[in-house]
Order: structure tokens, then C-alpha cells, then sequence
């Protein structure tokens, strides 16, 4: 499989979170909260132009401390949501409206490099028992709602459908009582938006937002063997979801048999931090961990597009059948141009071939999935 | 001349009157033969008329003699049927045969004759008894083949035909066969001892349906010694039958009597037993002058389900002894000594499996003189069956013992201990069993050809499951070591605690844990080799000097005089990328490394998720300048671990709103107090 050389953009500030800005449809385009105690923390938007190979940005000031997790809104290009912690502060979850935002195909370059970009906090989700806030989710799908889940797994969901007023609408107990804290969440965008996995280190909880005290639906147990980093519901088979955590695991789990995972990868020397399915093509899994390596594997077995099901039917491709040989499950690719540790991923919402990863250091490197591959999932 | 005739002139007179005489004397002769002539016609006149008076009387006289005759002849035909029944009844069979042989033909010829059809038909009743005693003796169980003969012939003689009673007899014996198999295949037993059931049960093969078929075919022989040959085939193909039969019986009962245990005293009674049978079988097969190869594929079957079976008892046993360290595995167990116990327990097995399959092949062994035989059974059953299957799944039950979790899980000592297991299987232990097994199964030592699993597939995986052992060795025992770094981190608030007075006892803990791994390792693994290292002494001394130089010169930079993110990008400059690839080296020195490496890097990571207070850094300062002055002794790398704990505290440093670092001297004493 042939290496497409990534694109490298350096930040001057240590980072760790890293999203895709999903309201673009067009341009390749991914969101950076920086991690610094010291100097102004911002939001850099970051867009790679796949023809000129060229990379540019537009930075936006974030005054309320040091970024632990951004998050965009599903659709909207200038709404965006990040975890933060100022100074002495606890943790807490904040809503903006990004200013300017290139219309939608437009590139960033279309603004006037002169202005300066800009915050406006929308809503702050602040509970009311002050505690702080681990993750912060949007609604799958739509983004009329958000999730904040506290480090002691309480859940609030906030309505947010009503344009620039946000309702608190369920406000729950934690989870759990123990003092395992919330170490990753994830919102499911399957049976009607209303399930989201909880992982409070080692253990995963699933819940029905519609009755979020009565405990989960489902639980694993000791998912990992040590705590669970990240997980990420399969976008197009409803009962598949992939975990990652510090022991070098990312698991595939089939939600109806939580006995054991349907495929475990154990492709990473030390903690995996997060984990990320394609959209597109769901076999894609992104995982990035802190042995500073990205590895890209397959899961062609657990994957919607059927593949080798397409095949026996077509009788009439019998010849080309060498030539289309499915994919395996496993390492397709590992990118190991981190010199620190890798703690976020994205998959660009724009183009599916594209991804981009994001060192501690502040490295932020856009790559291509191998070009053969592209032609053996497309052809 | 005259002389002469003077002197014999009187003769000449006499001689002329005696002729004169002759005529004269012949005259009356004449006449006195012509006179017997007539008288002799007259007697032969009067001889013919006597003559002619006496034939009348001769010929009655003829007559009469052959109606006497006849007279007898009735007299008999009407005894016969009583004497035929009294012969019967007498069980003088072969009387009664000649009796009946004599009448046979007069009574078919004047059967019709309503005076004789009475007899005929009571003879023939009689007969038809008699051809049933005759068959009932021929059918008879414990007929003699004497007994037999005789009633065979007796049979031939009343016109049975010979080919009919060779199938009738064919069909007989087949009976008494089949009731034969039958026995075997109900045989139960009862006895205890498998090694002496079989002995008997091959006794009792050979007695009855071996035996039997031998008898039958020599009794045959006697019997029909002219029969043709596809009388002789239907015999033939009778016997043949049977005995493709009775191997499978044979095979399935033998191998069910001996069982699943197998030892080597039952190996030896098999093998024995296997023996006798293959003997008699030979036998025959010789009568039967087939070259069917029914006993060597009989033993041969027999030998591979057994060495099948006993490298699946091996490996049964084999899952036992691990399952029982697993489970009574007990941590103050010294490595080293568990390595030799468990190998040792491990080798006495196979060994114990070898020397009872080593009966096959022993010298008193008649069907193991066979080349054929001895070349499939060491090199297929035992080489291949036995040795390198049962190796092979050695080194996937080892390597799957470090996959299973909760309470299936194996303590990580053990892991170390069977990670060394491997590497001497790998190394020695499986070579020196080949040889074992090719000095005593006949296998050229070394040989490689006739498709034979070369050797080095099964150290290939012994060398990969010691390797994924070791990783997974690595692996818990640094989960341990740094979930306790991660559960004090946690615990912490870091922004607010007081200035360290101390090293946190985790941080001594982690380091009694890496020494107890080390000094484990030290015991199954050598050093490994040292990376550019001169002198211990001189060398710490020089590097923590320059350590103090490296941190004094953080110390002195007030939070405000240097960018932390610059600081940063420096020392990226100089430090190398830290490579945690799982590949662990066979050697202390790579063992100790790895765990040390997971768990720095696991500090590095909690100390990047906390936010720290002067005296927070402070703190991990001296936990780190105390991991230094102990770690470097575990490692032939030093730098590496220098470089991990720069970035610990770099790391710190930038996590911390007023990173103001302790006077090196202050850590100093603090760290050796």
C-alpha cells in the first residue's frame, strides 16, 4: 500500500482536542482547542485545500482557559461546543457561535485576514450542583439537544432546539456511586438519538435518555482491563460500537452479546485515546494512542457495506473476483509521524478518504487513506 | 565197387523180401481201418440221438437255477427296507449307503412295477432318513471332521452333488462364523486390567473365529480334495469375508478394552496380544493363500488410534499440570525453580507416552519386523502424531494462557516462569526429544524428507508463544504498577497539596515491584547487553550531575521568563522519540526495560491530565530525582529513562500554573533520607 506523505501543521500550543466541523460539507476542514495553563487558549480552524496541497487557518481567541474538548455541532458550521477549565476553576461545558464562518464551499481564505475571529458564548451548561463537566455531546443527526455528562456521571440534557434559548431538561442522579470517574461518552445516533454510552473507567453503561434514572439498558463490565479512553457507535450498523482504553485495546462490541467482543485489536503499544469510525465506510477505524502512532484498521467483518454478500450474487463479475478481494480485518495502516502522544483523531466531514491527528505537542497532521484501498472499498 | 556188391548181396535179397513182406502186412491193415471207420460212424449215430434226448432236460434245469437267483434278489429288495432301517437306526450309516447303492439302480428300472414301487417308495423314506441323520451329523456343532468326511462321502454316494454340499458346508461354517463374530463383538469385560482384558480377548478371537476359519478351510481341503476351484472360491470368499470382518471387530473391541488410560503395561499386553493375532492370522492367510494385507492394516490402524490417543491423553495431561499451576500458583513460588519443576513435570509426560509406544517397535515383536510398519509407525504416528502435534499444542495452550481474563487469569510470575518454559523448548528440550524419539523409533536422526514437519515449525512456535508471553508478562505487570501511579495520581489534588517532605510511597512501591520483576527475571533471563555503558559509578555520578545541571537551570526560570511552549519545543529538540513497540528481547535487561518504559509513559500521561501548585511539582520533582537515582540500575539504557523522567517533569513544568522547581541539594536530601 503506497504512503501519501501527510500534511503537517504545527501549532505553537500543546493540544488534545480535535473535531471535524461537520455544518461544512464542502471544504476539508477540522476544529483544534489548544491546552494551555499560561497563554490565551483558542480554537484554531484548520482547512486543507486537497488541490493546491495548501493548509490555512483562522484562529479564534478562547478567553475561558485551557480547551480539553471541542465539539461541533452537527450541522451548524458556526455552532461549536468545548469543555473547558480557566484557572482555578472546575471544569465546565460552554456553547459558541463561531464569528466570521466562511459560508458554506467557501474557503476560509474568503475572510478578511484582518478581522479577528471571535466567540460568542451562547449558553453555558452549567448544573446546578457545580460539578465538572468530563464530556460534552451533540445530539446526533440533528443537534437539537446536547448532552453533559460529569465526571460523576451525571447526565443533563439540554434542550436546544429553540434557537439561542437552552432548557435544562433532564437532570439526572450519577450513574454509578462509586468513585470511578467518567473517563469517555458518546451519544448513539441509532434507536431515535436516545441512547448514550457512559464509560466510567473500566465499566460502560449505556442509557435511555427517555429514563435516565432508571439506571442502563445494558452494561459491560470491566469493558477493558483498565480504563476506557474513548468509544464511537457504528454510524450505520445500530447494535455495533467500537472502545478503546490504556490497555492498548480497541474492542468491537455486538451490543445484543456483551459476553465477549465480537473483534479485539490489540495494535497499540500503550494507552489508546480515542477511537473513530468513517462515516462513510464504516470498516475505517481510526484509533490513536499515547505511543504516538495513529493506526488506521479494518473491520470489513463487522462492517455494513456487504461486501462479500454483493459478491456470490453477482455471478457475472466472477472474473474480477481476484482482483476484488475483500478486506481483511486488521492494520491497514499505521502512521507513526507523532513524536508525542496522539490524543485525537477526526475523520474529515467533507471528504471520507481524509483524516486528520493531533499530538500533544500541538502537530496536527492530515492524511489520505492508502489510494489502493480507496479503489478496493469504491470498486 | 563188385567187392561191395558181393559182399552185401544177401542183404540186398533180405531186404527185398522184407519189403516184399511190408506190402503184404499193409494189406490187412487196410482192411482192418476201413472196419474201425465204420464202427466209429456208428457210435456218432448213436452219441446225436442220446444228445437229442437229453437237451429238454438241461434246459429246464437252466431255468430253474436263474429263477433261484431272482428269488434272491426279490428276497433281498424285500428285506432292504428293513434292513436299511436297522442299519440307520444302528447308525451304521455307510452299511445302509452300500445296502441302498446295491438296490438303487433294480428299483429305478422297475420302480413302476406296482410290487416294487411299495419298496422303492419305503426306501426311499428310509434313505431320505438317512440323508437327514447324515446332514444333521453334518450340521452338527461339535461334528469331529472325521465324522464330517464320512458323511460327506456317504452323501456324495447317495448322489448328493459335491457342489452342493460344498456350499451347503460353506454355508455351515459361515454360520458358525458369523455366530463366532457375533460373540466378539457382544465381548464384554470384566476384568480390571485393560492390558489383560485384551489378552484374553485376542485369546478368544483366536479360539473361536481364527481358528474356526483355519478348521474350516483344512476340513474343506480333506473333504473336497477334488473340488473345483469355484467351490473351492465360494470358500474362499466365505473366509475372506469373515475375516474382513472380524479386524474391524477386532480393531474397534481392542482399542475399546484398552481404553483411554494407557499405560505401559497395558501398551505392552496390547501389543502382545496384537502380536498373537497378527500370528495366527498369517496362518491363515497362508491356508487361504491370500496376500491380503489384513493384520498389518489391522495394526497399523490399531497403532495410530492409539498413539493418536495417547498424544491427546499427553496433552489432556499436559492442560491439567497447567491448569494446576495456574490455579495453585503461589507468588512466593522462585521462579527458577519453577521453570525446572514444570519442565520436568512436562517431559515426564511425554516421556511416559513414549516408552509405552515404544512397545510397538520392541525386538520380540513379530508384526514390527515389518520395515513398512516401523517406518509409518515412528515416523507418522509417533514423530508426527504424537511428538510435534502435541508439542504444537503445547505452545498454543501456553500462549493461550496468558489471553484468558478474570479469574482464569494467570499470575504474571507464572507468565515469566512459562515464557522461559517456551524459550528452553524452544532452544533445547524439543531437540533432544526428537532424538529420543528417532534413536528408538528407527527414524535416521536429523531426517528430513517424507513430508516430515521440520523441527524448527514446532521451536518456531515455542519462540512465538515465549515472545507473546513475555509481552503479556510485560504487560501486567506494568498494568499493576501503573494503575497504582494512576490511583495516586488521582487521589491527589495537586494545585493545593504541601510541600513534599517526602518521596510518596507509591513511588517506592513502584520501585520494590520493579525490582522484584527484575530480580525474577534476573533468575529465568541473562543480563542482555548494556548500551554503551563504562563505569556504574562514574557514570551515575556524571549523569545526575548533569541532571542537576539540567534542572537547576529550570529552577532559576521564573514562570514568566520562558515560554513553557518554547521550553517545550526545546527539549523535543534533544530528546528522542521514546519507542514503546511491544517487542520484548529474551534477556533481564529488555524485560525490566519494557515494564519500566509502559509505566513512565503511564506516569507521563496521568501528570498530563492534572493541573499542579508549586508544591505539586515540587512533589513529582523528588519522585522523579528518586526514580532516578534507583531506575538505573534495572536498565542497560539509561538514557532512555533519563529522557522519560525529563519529560515527566517537563510536562509538570508546563501543567503547572507557578512552576517553581526545589534547590537540587533540597531534593537530594530529601530523596536519601
Amino acid at each position: 500500500m503506497e504512503e501519501e506523505a501527510p500534511i503537517i501543521y504545527g501549532l505553537d500550543f500543546q493540544a488534545r482536542s480535535l473535531c471535524a466541523q461537520y455544518g461544512e460539507t464542502e471544504m476539508v476542514r477540522f476544529l483544534i482547542g489548544t491546552q494551555s495553563l499560561k497563554s490565551e487558549n483558542s480554537i484554531h480552524c484548520v482547512e486543507y485545500d486537497e488541490e493546491s496541497v495548501l493548509v490555512s487557518k483562522f484562529v479564534y481567541p478562547h478567553p475561558l482557559g485551557e480547551i480539553w474538548q471541542t465539539n461541533a455541532h452537527p450541522n451548524q458550521a458556526d455552532i461549536i461546543s468545548t469543555v473547558h477549565k480557566g484557572q482555578n476553576q472546575k471544569m465546565s461545558a460552554t456553547i459558541y457561535k463561531m464569528s466570521p464562518v466562511p459560508s458554506n464551499g467557501q474557503s476560509i481564505d474568503t475572510l478578511d485576514p484582518t478581522s479577528h475571529g471571535q466567540l460568542k458564548a451562547i449558553a453555558s451548561l452549567e448544573s446546578s450542583d457545580e460539578k465538572e463537566v468530563a464530556k460534552v455531546l451533540w445530539q446526533p443527526n440533528d443537534g437539537n439537544k446536547v448532552v453533559t455528562v460529569s465526571t460523576d456521571s451525571q447526565i443533563n440534557l439540554w434542550d436546544f432546539s429553540n434557537d439561542g434559548k437552552v432548557q435544562n431538561a433532564i437532570f439526572s442522579e450519577p450513574l454509578c456511586k462509586t468513585h470511578n470517574q467518567v473517563t469517555a461518552a458518546n451519544w448513539s445516533p441509532h434507536h431515535g438519538t436516545n441512547q448514550v454510552a457512559v464509560a466510567m473507567e473500566t465499566n460502560l453503561q449505556v442509557v435511555d435518555l427517555r429514563s435516565v434514572n432508571k439506571g442502563s439498558i445494558y452494561n459491560i463490565e470491566n469493558a477493558h482491563i483498565e480504563p476506557i479512553r474513548d468509544l464511537d457507535f457504528n454510524p450505520n450498523r445500530q447494535y455495533y460500537m467500537a472502545t478503546c482504553g490504556d490497555d492498548g485495546c480497541v474492542k468491537f462490541w455486538d451490543v445484543r452479546n456483551l459476553s465477549s467482543p465480537v473483534l479485539n485489536r490489540h495494535d497499540h503499544y500503550h494507552w489508546v485515546w480515542q477511537v473513530r469510525y468513517n462515516v462513510f465506510h464504516d470498516q475505517l477505524v481510526l484509533s490513536a494512542g499515547s505511543d504516538a502512532r495513529v493506526v488506521l484498521t479494518s473491520a470489513a467483518s463487522l462492517s455494513s457495506e456487504p461486501f462479500g454478500k454483493l459478491m456470490s450474487d453477482d455471478k457475472d463479475n466472477d472474473d474480477d473476483e481476484d482482483v476484488r478481494s475483500p478486506l481483511a480485518d486488521g492494520v491497514i495502516t499505521a502512521y507513526e509521524e507523532h513524536e508525542d502522544s496522539v490524543y485525537s483523531v477526526a475523520w474529515s466531514s467533507a471528504d471520507s478518504w481524509t483524516f486528520a491527528s493531533l499530538s500533544y505537542g500541538g502537530r496536527l497532521l492530515i492524511h489520505r487513506v492508502p489510494r489502493s484501498l480507496k479503489h478496493s472499498i469504491l470498486f | 565197387m563188385q567187392t561191395l556188391v558181393y559182399e552185401n548181396y544177401n542183404k540186398f535179397i533180405l531186404a527185398t523180401d522184407t519189403i516184399r513182406q511190408m506190402k503184404s502186412d499193409f494189406k490187412t491193415m487196410e482192411d482192418e481201418m476201413e472196419k474201425l471207420v465204420q464202427d466209429m460212424s456208428q457210435i456218432a449215430t448213436f452219441a446225436n440221438s442220446i444228445s437229442s434226448n437229453l437237451q429238454d432236460r438241461r434246459q429246464q434245469i437252466t431255468k430253474l437255477s436263474n429263477i433261484h437267483e431272482l428269488l434272491k434278489n426279490l428276497q433281498f429288495l424285500f428285506d432292504l427296507p428293513t434292513k436299511l432301517k436297522s442299519s440307520v437306526e444302528e447308525k451304521n450309516y455307510s452299511l445302509a449307503v452300500k445296502y441302498y447303492a446295491k438296490s438303487e439302480q433294480v428299483l429305478k428300472d422297475f420302480g413302476d412295477h406296482p410290487s416294487f414301487s411299495g419298496i422303492q417308495s419305503d426306501c426311499q423314506e428310509i434313505v431320505t432318513t438317512l440323508r437327514k441323520c447324515l446332514k444333521d451329523q453334518f450340521v452338527r456343532a461339535e461334528v469331529t471332521s472325521r465324522e464330517l468326511e464320512e458323511s460327506v462321502t456317504l452323501l456324495s454316494k447317495l448322489g448328493e452333488s459335491s457342489t452342493s454340499l460344498a456350499l451347503e458346508f460353506t454355508v455351515i461354517n459361515k454360520g458358525r462364523l458369523e455366530k463366532d463374530l457375533d460373540d466378539l463383538s457382544s465381548y464384554t469385560t470384566s476384568g480390571e486390567n485393560n492390558g489383560e482384558a485384551v489378552l484374553a480377548f485376542i485369546e478368544k478371537c483366536c479360539n473361536t473365529a481364527l481358528n474356526n476359519a483355519a478348521l474350516t478351510i483344512a476340513t474343506f481341503n480333506n473333504i473336497f480334495p477334488l473340488a473345483s476351484a469355484k467351490d473351492n472360491e465360494g470358500l474362499i470368499d466365505m473366509a475372506v469375508d469373515v475375516i474382513n470382518r472380524l479386524c474391524p471387530v477386532v480393531k474397534t473391541k481392542v482399542v475399546e478394552i484398552i481404553g483411554l488410560e494407557m499405560s505401559e503395561g497395558c501398551c505392552l499386553s496390547l501389543v502382545a496380544a496384537l502380536d498373537k493375532f497378527h500370528r495366527r492370522l498369517l496362518a491363515v492367510q497362508r491356508l487361504l493363500m491370500s496376500d491380503n494385507q489384513w493384520s498389518s492394516i489391522l495394526i497399523t490402524d490399531v497403532a495410530q488410534i492409539i498413539s493418536n490417543r495417547a498424544a491427546e491423553n499427553l496433552v489432556v495431561k499436559w492442560t491439567e499440570e497447567l491448569q494446576g499451576w495456574r490455579d495453585s500458583w503461589n507468588n512466593d513460588n522462585q521462579p527458577h525453580g519453577s521453570v525446572k519443576f514444570i519442565e520436568g513435570a512436562l517431559i515426564e509426560h511425554i516421556h511416559r507416552t513414549l516408552v509405552a509406544l515404544t512397545a510397538f517397535v520392541g525386538n520380540h515383536v513379530t508384526f514390527s519386523q515389518d520395515y513398512q510398519f516401523r517406518q509409518t509407525f515412528g515416523r507418522r504416528h509417533v514423530r508426527e502424531g504424537v511428538f510435534i502435534m502435541s508439542l504444537k499444542k503445547l505452545s498454543v495452550m501456553l500462549s493461550n494462557l496468558c489471553n484468558a481474563t478474570g479469574k482464569d487469569n494467570a499470575s504474571p510470575t507464572l507468565i515469566l516462569v512459562l515464557s522461559r518454559v517456551a524459550i528452553d523448548f524452544n532452544q533445547n528440550l524439543a531437540q533432544s526429544l526428537l532424538s529420543l524419539i528417532e534413536e528408538q523409533f528407527d527414524i535416521p536422526a536429523g531426517f528430513q524428507g517424507d513430508n516430515l514437519t521440520p523441527i524448527s515449525a514446532v521451536t518456531a512456535d515455542f519462540k512465538q508463544a515465549s515472545q507473546t508471553l513475555l509481552q503479556r508478562y510485560v504487560q501486567s505487570e506494568s498494568h499493576v504498577l501503573v494503575q497504582m501511579i494512576r490511583k495516586s495520581m488521582d487521589s491527589r489534588d495537586w494545585l493545593t497539596t504541601s510541600e513534599p517532605r517526602s518521596v510518596r510511597p507509591v513511588i517506592k512501591r513502584v520501585l520494590e515491584e520493579i525490582s522484584r520483576v527484575d530480580s525474577h527475571a534476573a533468575q529465568l533471563y541473562e543480563e542482555g547487553s548494556r548500551k554503551d555503558r563504562s563505569s556504574d559509578s562514574s557514570r551515575r555520578t556524571h549523569h545526575s550531575s548533569s541532571r542537576m545541571q539540567q534542572k537547576s537551570s529550570w529552577s532559576s526560570l521564573g514562570p514568566s521568563q520562558l515560554d513553557s511552549s518554547l521550553l517545550n519545543n526545546i527539549q523535543k529538540l534533544f530528546s528522542e522519540r521514546i519507542d514503546l513497540s511491544g517487542t520484548v528481547e529474551p534477556n533481564k535487561g529488555s524485560v525490566v526495560m519494557a515494564v519500566i518504559k509502559i509505566c513512565l509513559k503511564g506516569f507521563l500521561e496521568c501528570v498530563r491530565l492534572k493541573t499542579f501548585g508549586k508544591y505539586g511539582i515540587q512533589q513529582i520533582q523528588v519522585d522523579c530525582y528518586y526514580l532516578q537515582l534507583f531506575l538505573w540500575r534495572f536498565t542497560f539504557d539509561e538514557n532512555l529513562v533519563h529522557s522519560l523522567l525529563d519529560e515527566i517533569l517537563s510536562s509538570a513544568v508546563q501543567r503547572c500554573l507557578e512552576p517553581v522547581l526545589m534547590e537540587p541539594g533540597v531534593v537530594e536530601l530529601i530523596c536519601e533520607r
